[in-house]
């Protein structure tokens, strides 16, 4: 069996049982594979992995889908094989689907060679950076530790519904921390008040990250046009009385009782790469 | 007179009132004279000692050492008017707390977690101590700190209605670091199912941005590395399934389902050496007799267990 056809058989049955219930964790996908919906839930990423043991982190290639003919069918936009060996903390997707970035790794956060990649899924390039190309010496040495990884942490976006939202679509722009974040390590210092984040703006087309004064990102227009009209969360009924919500596309909107689950069988398109819905109960 | 009072060792009953019945318990030694401790057999290892003097009526505590060799040779004449000895443990031997230690399993890049190690070396450390303890392993799952941290305080609190929680959690990071609060935000990185966080990623939709444990952190990282442990403190758990436990132990804590919660990080390959330094420096800043989980800045024996702010 070749490789593609090995490929093409494990999202076959990735997606065969498309298993969703409302209890923890209430989004439950195939094994080997991570699942990450755009905040507009009109997108699924599709994270590929070498396996799908629990230490497992290597991430092999991201394909992207995004939700079509009311639900019906994930049509694929493209498929992005990542550096070999890549094992990325974060993988984010631009919500126009051409761009995906990479940062830090399972193995040391800003102490890699893959600190931050951007990959551009039309044009098929790639860059990756060290921490050192983009910041200056005086700023990496005010950076605090990691809070679970060997080495630094040099951005933080705080809370965010999902990733997908640290882009800017209107100037292909991209920031790994958020204005507020950045602020508030010099507003409230941490155990140690040396410490502080910069404020990156990373250029997607030109593929360069700098250092700029903070600014705030939330302000875009057509991205958040899009999520206050999608339909964006399914509704649980947990404990008969308080709603709940669930990592779910706008188009699949419904509800589902306590300890029910929602069974979506997607089947496979092999000319085109898409997977339409052919059941769900 | 004087001298009967010097060589008598008092069992302080009204001590007890201090205390709660089944709290610790002060004895008097069966010494009976100078150099009469140890020649009884009397277990002192069990037992803090304090020198009471009268002063003006009153009497003023002060600790001594109890592996003072000079304590046994010099005998107990100038240790004071009398002698309180503070068991270690209740008459059962278990003092009435039980201390939950916590660890986690493989997750993303990490197939062997140092954290169950380190647990599991502090609950044999407080086995031998007396004091109970129970080992939890938690999956590196979004969403199970919340249920499983859930499950045991109830599961103890059934069995266990009259003794107090303490629940001491370690996760590997990337070094000896005491995590001073929670943050309620989840990072989008994946678990060890291999899913992501879900909307509106937070550990807890309805809870504070921040809950700051309730222990002196400032005490606790000064005294570990007073004895040799490389450890700092720190206000970033890391957003991940470490920030969710910490987040959810110190609003056990706030809101008195347990009676201490505290999270510390572990480093990826600590050596043996390190990991006794740091647990043997745990049971005694927090179990030992210069603790002061209360924060209030005194070494005073209101400090051990069972905690009660309210006698300070």
């Amino acid at each position: 069996m070749t490789t593609s056809k090995r490929f093409k058989r494990q999202i076959q049955l990735a997606l065969i049982v498309f298993t969703l219930c409302n209890l923890n964790p209430p989004v439950v996908f195939a094994d080997g594979f991570v699942f990450q919906w755009s905040s507009s839930g009109e997108q699924l990423a599709l994270w590929r992995k070498t396996d799908d043991s629990p230490e497992s982190c290597e991430v092999l290639d991201v394909t992207v889908f995004e939700l079509v003919d009311d639900g019906t069918r994930l049509r694929k936009l493209n498929t992005t094989t990542l550096l070999s060996g890549s094992k990325p903390l974060e993988v984010h997707v631009s919500p126009c689907g051409r761009f995906i970035v990479t940062m830090d790794e399972w193995t040391g956060a800003g102490v890699t060679d893959k600190a931050l990649v951007v990959y551009d899924a039309v044009r098929k390039e790639v860059t990756s950076f060290r921490l050192e190309q983009f910041l200056d010496n005086a700023i990496i040495e005010r950076l605090p530790r990691h809070g679970f990884l060997t080495g630094v942490k040099w951005r933080d976006w705080g809370q965010r519904p999902t990733s997908f939202d640290q882009f800017s679509i209107s100037d292909m722009t991209f920031y790994p921390s958020s204005a507020q974040k950045v602020e508030s390590y010099i507003a409230k210092p941490k155990s140690d008040s040396s410490k502080q984040i910069p404020f990156v703006e990373i250029d997607l087309i030109e593929r360069a990250a700098k250092v700029v004064p903070a600014k705030s990102t939330v302000p875009i227009i057509l991205e958040r046009e899009i999520a206050s009209h999608s339909k964006y969360h399914w509704s649980a009924v947990i404990n008969s009385s308080v709603s709940a919500p669930l990592n779910l596309p706008s188009r699949l909107e419904g509800s589902a009782d306590k300890e029910s689950t929602v069974r979506m069988v997607f089947t496979l398109e092999s000319v085109t790469g898409d997977y339409k819905l052919t059941k769900r109960d | 007179m004087l001298v009967a009072k010097k060589l008598l060792l008092i069992l302080i009953c009204a001590v007890c009132s201090w205390f709660t019945s089944t709290q610790l318990s002060a004895q008097v030694s069966p010494g009976t004279g100078q150099g009469g401790f140890e020649s009884n057999g009397f277990d002192f290892e069990n037992y803090d000692i304090y020198s009471m003097l009268s002063v003006n009526g009153q009497f003023s505590l002060s600790q001594i050492p109890n592996d003072d060799p000079t304590l046994f040779t010099d005998g107990i004449s100038n240790l004071g008017d009398a002698l309180l000895l503070v068991s270690r443990t209740t008459t059962n031997g278990v003092r009435d707390v039980i201390v939950v230690v916590s660890g986690f399993g493989p997750f993303p890049g990490v197939p062997n977690n140092q954290s169950p190690v380190v647990a599991q070396e502090l609950a044999d450390l407080l086995e031998q101590e007396g004091i109970e303890s129970q080992v939890v392993i938690i999956d590196v799952l979004w969403g199970e700190p919340n249920d499983r941290i859930d499950q045991v305080i109830t599961d103890i609190a059934c069995e266990y209605p009259d003794q107090q929680i303490v629940w001491i959690a370690f996760g590997q990071g990337g070094g000896f670091t005491l995590e001073l609060e929670g943050d309620n935000n989840q990072g989008p990185f994946p678990d060890a199912g291999g899913n992501l966080p879900n909307p509106p990623n937070q550990n807890n939709p309805n809870g504070p941005p921040v809950v700051v444990g309730s222990f002196n952190g400032v005490e606790i990282v000064e005294v570990l590395d007073g004895l040799g442990v490389d450890i700092s403190g720190s206000n970033d758990a890391g957003e991940y399934i470490c920030d969710s436990t910490c987040y959810k132990l110190y609003r056990c804590d706030a809101e008195g389902s347990i009676d201490l919660g505290i999270f510390f990080h572990v480093p990826e390959s600590p050596t043996p050496g390190e990991v006794s330094v740091f647990t043997s420096g745990i049971i005694e800043v927090l179990f030992g007799p210069h603790s002061d989980p209360d924060g209030d800045g005194r070494d005073n024996i209101e400090d051990s267990f069972p905690f009660d702010p309210s006698r300070n």
